[in-house]
C-alpha cells in the first residue's frame, strides 16, 4: 500500500516536473545563462556573498568617480551632516553611487566613497553589504521588486511573481539575458492600502532621470503590461492601476479588479462585511434598554 | 502462518523487495525491530550502492530525509551476532555518516596499509618480523622507516662548502 | 571556568580602569569619586563611571563574557553578561549598563541563570559541534560557559550556517564558521592597532566577520587577535593541529626581539616550543606582543648550532669542545691583547656581556663594541641612552615628538600605546622620515636642520613648553649616523628651550632596537680610549652573537670566533664556531629600552652540545689563561651588579639622574656637521631583524606575504 502511494506520488512528481520543464524550457535555459541565481534563505539582497569577489567587470583595477554634476550633489549632501560627522553622509552618497553606477556598486564606487567621507574602507563596505536596498552586483536596467509581506500576499502577490517570472522568464535574483529586468522580492514597502504592488527602480538614465515608482493595485494583467511599456522605453502608469488614490473604489481579487458596489459610497469593502458586527453605540444597549426604570 | 504473513507482506510491498526482505531477514525480522525497519521501512525504493568486502550491502534512498537516506543491511543480517557495526570498512563508514559523497564502489581509494595486515604478507621481512617498512605507515621517528628516521626536532645550520 | 577564572584574577589584579586609565587607577580614588553598590548583597565601592561588571568583578563575582573586554570599547552584542538589577524589568547586559549609587545587583538568582542559558542556546545554534578538532578546545571561553549555561540539546532544527573562511595572512587562521560575532577582533584592529581592516559584512544570520575584500590584516600586532578570540574563529595558523593546551608546560620569559622586552610565557612540549603568548605587565606590554615575538619561534628549529666547528681545509668542520678551544688558544697565542675585539650582537644577553668584557680585559683587550652600533657613544651618562619616561610614562604624556624613529616597527607594543594615547587627544609629531605609525602624525621636517628651526621658537616649541608631559623619542636610527653627534646636539637643545625635562618628568627618551643594547652600554661594553684612538685592524675577532657586524669590524684577514645559536653571516665568516644556547633555552638577563633587567628562563633544552653563553666565556678563559672567577651564574650576576648596581633589581626601572644635560655639552663640542640626510628609522624590515627571526619560515611566509597585502590587487589574471 505505502509503496503505490509512494511510487504514485513519484510518478506524479516526475509528469509534473516534465511539463513543466516542457513548457518553461526555453525560460529555464535563459534562466541559466542568466547572472547570479536564488539563495535559498530568506533575504532579499541581490547578492549571493557578503564578501567580494574578483570579476572581470568588478576588480581593483575598475574604475570609479563621481561625474563633476554629480560632485556638486557630493558636496551638497555633506553639507548636510555636521563636519565632524562626515560619515553621516555615507548612505545618500553610496545611493548617488548607485545611480550612477547603473544600479550597482563596484568596488571601485564604494573605495570612491569611503576616500571622499574619509573614512575605513570596511565601514562602507559594512554598510552596503548590510542595506538590501544596495546592490553589489551587476543588476539590469530596471530592478522590478515585488512585495512579499503579508498584506501583498493576501490580495495576490504570489500571482503577480508567477505573471513576472513566467513573462520575463527569471527568477528572483536574476537578470533577463537583454539585460532589461532583474527580478527581486522586497518586504513591505507601505502600500498594503493597494496591495499587491512591485516597485520599479530605474536605472536607464543615470542620476538625472532616475525614477522609482510603485504600481499598485497590481493583476497580472496589469504587470505584464507594465513591463511591456518599460521595455519599448513607455512610461506606465505609476501609482494605482485602477484609482486614482486610495479612495474606496475596489480591490484586487483573485487577480482581478472588482470595483466597489455603487452606492456602497463610504465603504472600504467590496461587499457587506460578514458578522460578527460592532454594536451600534448610538443605540442603548439591549439590557440597559430593558432595564427596568 | 509464515506463508500466509509471507502473502501478505508480499502483496502490500510488492514481491520483488519482499523476497529479498525475508531471504536477508527471515523470521528475525519479526522479533528484531531494527532489522525489520532497515528491511520494511527502508528497504523498498532504496537503490543498492554497492557492497563491501564483507558482503555488506550499502543503501541509498533518495527520497528520504537527508540523514536517513542512507542504510546498510549487514551481511548475516539474519543473526544478530553477525550485525557487526565494526565490519563496516572506513571508506563506507565515510559515505554512510556523510563525511563525504564518494561512492567507495566506484572510487579509488589510497589504500592504508595497516601493520596487523602487512605483518601476514609473507613475501616482505622487516625489523620486526615480516613488515615492509616503505609500505607500512609510521609516524614520523619511527624506527621501523629509515625515511622516517631522518625526522629530526631540531635542524643543525649546515656550513657553506667550499 | 579554570581560564576565565584567571581572567578574572588578572583583571582583579590590574585594577578595573581601562588601559589608558591604570596610571590613575594606580592611587585610591578619593571618596567622592566612589559609588556604592550592593551585588548579590554585598556592598562594593566602586569609581563613578564603572560599569555593572565592573562592580561584580569588584565583588568577586563572577560574570560570563565573550564581547566584553576591559582594554576594548563596550560592544555589548553577546548578551552574555546579563544581570538582574532591582527595579529593572528585563536582565541588562551588565557590561553596557552604567553602575549607578545604591543600584542593587544580582547575578546569581534563577532569572540571571535562564536568561544566560537563553542567550547560549542562540550562541551555539550556529557553532559548530568541531571541538573535537579546534585548537581552542581546552581554552575556549565558549566551551567553559557552556559547561556552566549550555544544554545537551538545543530547539534548533534547522540547519546550521557555514561561512567562508578569510585568508588574514600567514599568522592567524580562521574558521569563520565557529565566530560567534563578539567583534573583538574588529575592535581590535581599530582600536589598538589602527589597522581598520576587519568589519561584520552582511546582516542576521549572514553576518560574518571578515575583511570584505582579501586582504592581509597588515599588522604587526595581528597575533593578539587569536588571544582575543574567545572561541576557536581565530587561532595560529603556524601552530594548528599541532598542540593540546593540556599537554604544554609554561614557562614565564622575557621576549628579546626588540629592545622592548615583553614579558611572554613560553608553552612547550618536551623539547620544541609550541608557542608564544603574552603575560600581563601593565608596565611593558600590558598584554599584547608583537607577531615576531608570537611566531619567530619556529626558528628555534632551524639552521640552529648544535656542535663546535673549527675551520679546517675544507671549511667548517664538527669539532670537540677541546678541539674549538685548542683552535681559538692557537690563534689567541699569536695576537696580542690589543689586536684583539669583541663585538656583542643583538641577541647577547648581560651575563655573558659582562664576562667577555672582563676576560677580553684581562687578556688587554679593549675594543669592546656592538653590532651595529654606536662604537663611540659615550655612555657615561645613562639619562641619554634610556627611554626616560617610561613606557607607562606615555599614558601621561600630552605631547609627543618623534625624531628619527618609527615605533611601529621598532617596538610596535609601544606604538599601540602611544597610538591610545593619540586617540585620547595627545598630539604626536615626528621628525625625519615620514612612516605610516597608525595614527596621525604632524610631520614636522625630515632632516637635522628642521630640528634646528623647530628648537628657534616655532609653533611647536610653544606647545612643547606649554605641555606638562612633553616627550622626546629619539629612534636607533640617529644613534646610528655618522653625523649622531650633531643631531643630538639639535635634539639637546629642542630639549632644552622645550623645557622636555621639568621636576619630577623626564621626557627625553631613547627608542633602542636591540635587545642586548642597553645592557651592553649600562655594562660599558665600548670600545677604551685606546681603542677608539687606534687605527689598526684587530687581528681576532670574538662575535659574541653578532651577525650585522660592518665589514670594518671584522678585517678579512681576521680570525674570527662566532659565539651564537643560529648560523647565519656571523658562523658563516668564522674560524671557530661555539655553539650557545637562545633566548628560550637559558637564564639571561635582558635590559629593556627603559633599562628594566628582565631574566628569560629557560624553557627547553639546549640543542646538541651546546652552552649557555656565560658558561662558554668562562670555560674559554680557562684556556686562554685568563681564568675568571665566576663559577656560577649567581656569580655572574653579582658581578653583573658589581658593574652596574641596578641591573641587580629585577623587573623594575632605577630612574636615573638627568646631571641637566651635561652630557650633552660634550656631543656640541665636537662640531660635526649634520648630514641633509632624513632622519630614518633602524629597521626596514621588521620580521627579520636577527639570526633567530631571519631563520624563522613564518616570519619568511610574512615578508612575502607584505610584498602583496592584497591579492588580486591588479586584477590581470582574474577570469570571467
Amino acid at each position: 500500500m505505502r509503496r503505490a502511494v509512494q511510487s504514485l506520488a513519484r510518478f506524479s512528481a516526475l509528469v509534473a516536473h516534465q511539463s513543466a520543464a516542457s513548457s518553461t524550457s526555453a525560460a529555464a535555459v535563459q534562466a541559466a545563462a542568466c547572472v547570479g541565481s536564488r539563495r535559498w534563505f530568506a533575504t532579499n539582497s541581490h547578492d549571493i556573498f557578503n564578501t567580494h569577489r574578483h570579476e572581470a567587470h568588478n576588480n581593483w583595477d575598475t574604475e570609479f568617480d563621481f561625474t563633476d554634476a554629480n560632485y556638486e550633489k557630493v558636496a551638497e549632501i555633506i553639507s548636510r551632516y555636521p563636519t565632524n560627522y562626515k560619515a553621516s553622509a555615507l548612505i545618500p552618497l553610496l545611493d548617488l553611487a548607485q545611480q550612477q553606477n547603473e544600479g550597482w556598486l563596484s568596488l571601485a564606487a564604494m573605495n570612491r566613497v569611503a576616500k571622499i567621507l574619509d573614512m575605513a574602507e570596511i565601514r562602507v563596505y559594512e554598510v552596503a553589504t548590510f542595506y538590501t536596498m544596495f546592490n553589489r552586483s551587476k543588476i539590469g536596467k530596471y530592478h522590478v521588486m515585488v512585495c512579499g509581506t503579508t498584506p501583498c500576499m493576501l490580495q495576490g502577490a504570489k500571482g503577480i511573481y508567477k505573471a513576472l517570472k513566467d513573462h520575463l522568464g527569471i527568477d528572483y535574483g536574476q537578470t533577463t539575458p537583454d539585460g532589461m529586468f532583474t527580478l527581486g522580492e522586497m518586504e513591505c514597502m507601505g502600500a498594503c492600502v493597494n496591495a499587491p504592488m512591485i516597485a520599479v527602480a530605474d536605472y536607464t538614465k543615470g542620476v538625472e532621470g532616475f525614477s522609482y515608482h510603485y504600481y499598485e493595485d497590481l493583476t497580472p494583467q496589469d504587470v505584464i503590461s507594465i513591463v511591456d511599456t518599460l521595455k519599448k522605453g513607455g512610461k506606465p502608469k505609476a501609482g494605482s492601476q485602477h484609482r486614482s488614490k486610495a479612495e474606496p473604489a475596489g480591490a484586487v481579487v483573485d487577480g482581478k479588479w472588482v470595483p466597489s458596489k455603487p452606492g456602497a459610497d463610504g465603504m472600504t469593502l467590496t461587499g457587506e462585511p460578514p458578522g460578527p458586527y460592532c454594536r451600534n453605540l448610538d443605540e442603548p444597549a439591549p439590557e440597559q434598554a430593558a432595564a427596568p426604570k | 502462518m509464515a506463508g500466509v504473513l509471507q502473502k501478505y507482506m508480499a502483496q502490500a510491498m510488492g514481491k520483488a523487495s519482499f523476497r529479498d526482505a525475508w531471504k536477508a531477514g527471515g523470521w528475525k525480522m519479526l522479533i528484531d525491530g531494527n532489522l525489520a525497519e532497515t528491511l520494511f521501512e527502508h528497504g523498498p525504493g532504496a537503490e543498492l550502492v554497492g557492497t563491501d568486502k564483507h558482503g555488506n550491502k550499502y543503501f541509498e534512498k533518495k527520497d528520504a530525509q537527508w540523514v536517513r537516506n542512507r542504510f546498510v543491511v549487514f551481511a548475516g543480517a539474519n543473526n544478530w551476532s553477525t550485525q557487526d557495526a565494526s565490519s563496516v570498512p572506513p571508506e563506507w563508514h565515510a559515505w554512510l555518516h556523510y563525511i563525504g559523497d564518494y561512492n567507495p564502489a566506484n572510487t579509488e581509494f589510497k589504500p592504508p596499509i595497516y601493520a596487523a595486515e602487512a605483518s601476514c604478507h609473507p613475501s616482505v621481512v622487516g625489523p620486526l618480523g615480516p613488515v615492509s617498512a616503505t609500505k607500512v605507515h609510521q609516524p614520523k621517528g619511527s624506527w621501523f622507516d629509515p625515511d622516517k628516521l631522518t625526522w629530526r626536532k631540531v635542524q643543525a645550520w649546515q656550513p657553506p662548502q667550499e | 571556568m579554570q581560564r576565565y577564572r584567571g581572567a578574572l584574577a588578572r583583571l582583579q589584579a590590574v585594577g578595573l580602569q581601562s588601559a589608558r586609565g591604570m596610571a590613575a587607577a594606580a592611587q585610591p580614588a578619593p571618596a567622592e569619586d566612589l559609588i556604592e553598590v550592593t551585588v548579590d548583597g554585598q556592598k562594593v565601592s566602586v569609581p563613578k563611571g564603572s560599569n555593572v561588571l565592573q562592580a561584580c568583578d569588584a565583588a568577586g563575582k563572577d560574570i560570563p563574557r565573550f564581547c566584553y573586554h576591559q582594554r576594548l570599547s563596550i560592544a555589548g552584542n553577546c548578551r552574555m553578561c546579563l544581570v538582574e538589577v532591582e527595579k529593572s524589568p528585563k536582565p541588562v547586559a551588565s557590561c553596557a549598563m552604567p553602575a549607578g549609587p545604591g543600584m542593587v545587583i544580582k547575578t546569581d538568582t534563577p532569572l540571571v541563570k535562564k536568561a544566560r542559558e537563553g542567550v547560549m542556546e542562540f550562541l551555539l545554534i550556529n557553532h559548530p559541534l568541531d571541538c573535537p578538532i579546534c585548537d581552542q578546545g581546552g581554552e575556549c571561553d565558549l566551551q567553559d560557559q557552556s559547561m556552566v549555561f549550555g544544554s545537551d540539546r538545543g530547539r534548533f532544527t534547522e540547519v546550521k550556517r557555514a561561512v567562508a573562511d578569510k585568508n588574514l595572512g600567514p599568522l592567524v587562521k580562521t574558521v569563520m564558521t565557529r565566530c560567534i560575532h563578539c567583534t573583538r577582533c574588529i575592535r581590535f584592529a581599530k582600536e589598538i592597532a589602527g589597522t581598520d581592516d576587519l568589519g561584520i559584512t552582511g546582516r542576521g544570520r549572514d553576518a560574518e566577520v571578515g575583511t570584505y575584500v582579501e586582504k592581509l590584516m597588515t599588522s604587526e600586532l595581528s597575533g593578539n587577535v587569536i588571544d582575543l578570540c574567545p572561541v576557536g574563529a581565530l587561532t595560529s595558523k603556524p601552530a594548528a593541529f599541532t598542540y593540546r593546551n593540556w599537554e604544554l608546560k609554561t614557562t614565564e620569559s622575557v621576549d628579546t626581539s626588540d629592545a622592548m622586552g615583553a614579558n611572554i610565557r613560553v608553552d612547550t612540549r618536551g623539547m620544541e616550543v609550541i608557542r608564544v603568548v603574552p603575560r600581563l605587565n601593565e608596565d611593558v606590554n600590558q598584554e599584547w606582543i608583537s607577531d615576531k615575538a608570537r611566531f619567530q619561534y619556529d626558528a628555534l628549529r632551524y639552521q640552529r648550532l648544535n656542535v663546535p666547528l673549527v675551520r679546517g681545509e675544507k671549511g667548517l668542520q664538527q669539532a670537540s669542545w677541546p678541539e674549538a678551544f685548542a683552535a681559538i688558544a692557537r690563534a689567541a697565542s699569536k695576537v696580542q691583547g690589543h689586536e684583539m675585539r669583541a663585538v656583542a650582537g643583538r641577541l647577547a644577553d648581560a651575563e655573558s656581556m659582562v664576562l667577555l668584557k672582563d676576560l677580553m680585559n684581562r687578556l688587554g683587550c679593549g675594543d669592546l663594541r656592538s653590532e651595529a652600533g654606536f662604537a663611540d657613544l659615550d655612555a657615561d651618562t645613562r639619562s641619554s641612552y634610556v627611554f626616560n619616561s617610561t613606557i607607562a610614562g606615555v599614558d601621561q604624556a600630552d605631547a609627543i615628538l618623534l625624531v628619527g624613529c618609527n615605533p611601529r616597527l621598532e617596538a610596535p607594543v609601544l606604538n599601540a600605546r602611544i597610538r591610545a594615547a593619540n586617540l585620547a587627544g595627545v598630539p604626536v609629531a615626528a621628525v625625519g622620515e615620514q612612516y605610516d605609525l597608525t595614527y596621525p602624525v604632524e610631520h614636522l621636517g625630515a632632516n637635522g636642520d628642521a630640528l634646528d628651526k623647530l628648537a628657534k621658537n616655532s609653533d611647536y616649541m610653544k606647545r612643547l613648553k606649554g605641555a606638562q608631559r612633553p616627550m622626546v623619542i629619539v629612534g636607533a636610527g640617529v644613534l646610528q649616523r655618522a653625523d649622531r653627534d650633531a643631531v643630538l646636539a639639535k635634539v639637546a637643545k629642542l630639549v632644552e628651550k622645550g623645557e622636555v625635562v621639568r621636576e619630577g618628568w623626564n621626557g627625553f627618551n631613547v627608542l633602542h632596537d636591540a635587545a642586548s643594547r642597553v645592557a651592553a652600554l649600562d655594562l660599558g661594553f665600548l670600545p677604551s680610549a685606546r681603542a677608539r684612538a687606534s687605527k689598526a685592524a684587530p687581528k681576532l675577532v670574538y662575535l659574541l652573537g653578532a651577525d650585522d657586524y660592518s665589514e670594518a669590524d671584522v678585517p678579512p684577514t681576521a680570525f674570527v670566533v662566532y659565539q651564537g645559536h643560529h648560523g647565519d653571516r656571523g658562523a658563516a665568516r668564522a674560524d671557530v664556531v661555539l655553539p650557545a644556547t637562545a633566548y628560550t633555552e637559558k637564564y639571561g638577563t635582558y635590559v629593556n629600552f627603559e633599562g628594566r633587567p628582565q631574566s628569560t628562563k629557560p624553557a627547553v633544552a639546549s640543542v646538541g652540545d651546546a652552552r649557555d653563553d656565560w658558561k662558554i666565556v668562562r670555560a674559554l678563559s680557562e684556556v686562554l689563561g685568563a681564568p675568571l672567577p665566576y663559577n656560577s651564574l649567581d656569580d655572574a650576576r653579582r658581578r653583573l651588579a658589581d658593574v652596574a648596581p641596578h641591573l641587580a633589581r629585577r623587573d623594575a626601572v632605577e630612574a636615573p639622574l638627568w646631571l641637566a644635560g651635561e652630557q650633552w655639552k660634550a656631543a656640541g663640542d665636537r662640531k660635526a656637521a649634520a648630514d641633509a640626510a632624513p632622519l630614518a628609522s633602524a629597521i626596514a624590515n621588521f620580521y627579520q631583524t636577527d639570526a633567530i627571526s631571519r631563520a624563522s619560515k613564518v616570519m619568511a611566509k610574512c615578508v612575502r606575504a607584505r610584498q602583496n597585502p592584497i591579492p588580486g590587487l591588479h586584477a590581470a589574471s582574474v577570469g570571467n
